[in-house]
């Protein structure tokens, strides 16, 4: 059953950001320019609603790349996972494989996706892709495996095919690993896209970084760090909601 | 005529690997079980007692050994369907309802929607768990959970049912209740029962014949025969016969723990010799 939270809780968890917020604010003014790279929420609420035609820009390239990127990697982690549980052998070669390639760092990566892929959608899509495939190989594939002994012995019995315990069983059972995943892999997608633009891109937040810092424009920085993080934010939530409304319902008291 | 038996085991040894060397869990085992004859196999916990049915069930196979089951090895009976089986969990799937539960294995024989419903409906009402169909199995007691796994084990109408300890779980009333229950179904369909269990009385009041098992590598140590008339009753459990059945099994259930316990004492072994221990 999923609760809804009191609004006590509601009044402490609001409470604790104005804090932070007023303290911040207070902090910046008492500076009183001396720090010109934290301005005041303020002054970043300001640049945030006059520059607010230059960010939707920005949001609809940056989203479309995370959210391609994200679905790419959804595709290959998901087709893959059920590769290593149909043959160990194909784990034990690409698993590595998967490592390797999540252990390069995204930055020393996009260079060459560029002069591969050129200046388009290409590369930032492929940055996403591998920001956000990993988790979601790895999730998938402990759920799919996640099936109790007993129950893998009450198939055996019933003589159920492989195709059936899969989309019987093993499917749903891997749902909530999946579902975590998502939660994970949407925020990475949408910092990925965001690193992809970094190197030749003319819009998107990725840009928006870049040309604020190089024209020391640190309230624009700080603006689109709150819109960067808003998006990230809103994967997350899309997910998370997702899994309340599905597997939130037999999970909680599963067994 | 005298049939063949449902199920043969012949000289049945298991041994596995594992890191610390091979293991023994069955050891020429040799066991007939009529068909609709109801057998409880009872034995110390860890002897090997769950590998016994696994290999009935065609899920593991004996290292040596065979095993026959309606005239086919155990692999033919698993394809041709004839098991039902309740472990010692009910393993309900979470994500479904309880008919849904129940009536997976019509589901997957590929049997039609209004067929599915009628027999889960049917099942259900069997167990007494009507007017729960809909209900998911966390909203199910413990109890009622068991019960479910019981009608999803009986759905394809099988000839043998294999129990592997299904009320261990259990708190002491309910599971009298349900092994009334299941004496109750048992007496309707007559299919033949293999019980794994752990509960001497349990043992008696359901079976037909009691199987003891010698600690592990497991042996048939005695078999009794359960001359309780049917049906059967809690009652029956006070009853002086019954004491005397329990007291047999018991003696060769514990009779090697006494023994040990015995010498640890200093007695002379010859003085706690069990002459009427069958040796097989």
């Amino acid at each position: 059953m999923t609760h809804l939270p009191s609004f006590r809780h509601w009044a402490r968890r609001v409470a604790a950001v104005l804090g932070v917020l007023v303290a911040w604010q207070v902090a910046a003014q008492l500076a009183d320019g001396r720090a010109r790279a934290v301005p005041p929420p303020t002054a970043i609420l300001q640049t945030l609603a006059a520059n607010w035609d230059l960010f939707v820009g920005d949001l609809q390239y940056t989203l479309l790349e995370a959210a391609a990127g994200f679905l790419i990697a959804v595709v290959i982690a998901v087709g893959l996972a059920l590769v290593f549980i149909r043959s160990r052998p194909a784990e034990l070669g690409l698993y590595n494989i998967a490592v390797a390639m999540h252990s390069i760092p995204f930055i020393a990566i996009v260079p060459i996706l560029v002069i591969w892929l050129g200046n388009g959608y290409s590369p930032k899509i492929a940055v996403a892709v591998l920001a956000s495939f990993f988790p979601i190989l790895v999730n998938t594939t402990r759920g799919l495996r996640a099936v109790d002994e007993q129950t893998t012995h009450l198939l055996r019995v019933l003589d159920a095919s492989w195709w059936q315990v899969l989309t019987k069983v093993r499917w749903p059972t891997a749902l909530p690993y999946l579902l975590t995943a998502f939660k994970v892999g949407a925020p990475s997608a949408v910092l990925g896209a965001t690193i992809g633009e970094w190197i030749g891109s003319q819009t998107g937040l990725g840009y928006r970084i870049l040309s604020a810092m190089f024209n020391f424009d640190p309230d624009l920085l700080w603006a689109t760090m709150v819109v960067s993080a808003l998006a990230a934010l809103a994967g997350f939530l899309l997910f998370d909601l997702l899994e309340r409304l599905t597997v939130g319902r037999w999970v909680a008291e599963a067994r | 005529m005298t049939a063949d038996p449902a199920i043969d085991l012949r000289g049945v040894s298991k041994r596995y690997l594992t890191r610390g060397g091979e293991v023994e869990a069955v050891s020429s085992l040799s066991l007939a079980i009529r068909a609709g004859e109801f057998v409880a196999v009872i034995g110390p916990s860890g002897c090997g007692k769950s590998t016994l049915l696994k290999m009935v069930a065609g899920i593991e196979t004996p290292t040596a050994g065979t095993i026959t089951v309606e005239g086919g090895t155990p692999d033919q009976a698993r394809r041709r369907r004839l098991f039902g089986v309740v472990f010692q969990d009910p393993v309900l799937l979470p994500w479904r309802t309880l008919e849904g539960n129940v009536s997976l294995p019509l589901e997957i024989v590929g049997s039609r929607r209004p067929e599915r419903a009628r027999s889960a409906r049917e099942l259900i009402e069997l167990v007494g768990l009507a007017g729960f169909e809909a209900s998911l199995p966390a909203q199910l007691s413990g109890g009622m959970k068991q019960r479910a796994a019981i009608a999803r084990a009986l759905i394809l109408n099988p000839s043998i049912l294999l129990l592997d300890e299904p009320f261990g779980a259990l708190d002491e009333y309910t599971r009298n209740q349900l092994n009334l229950e299941l004496l109750r179904i048992w007496s309707q369909s007559r299919v033949t029962a293999l019980l794994i269990t752990h509960s001497i009385q349990e043992a008696v009041l359901l079976a037909d014949r009691v199987v003891v098992l010698t600690p592990r590598p497991a042996r048939v140590a005695m078999e009794v025969d359960v001359t309780l008339p049917r049906p059967r009753q809690l009652a029956q459990l006070r009853t002086r016969e019954c004491f005397e059945l329990v007291g047999r099994v018991s003696a060769a259930l514990y009779d090697r723990l006494e023994r040990e316990a015995g010498r640890e004492r200093g007695e002379p072994a010859a003085a706690l010799a069990p002459g009427h221990l069958d040796s097989r």
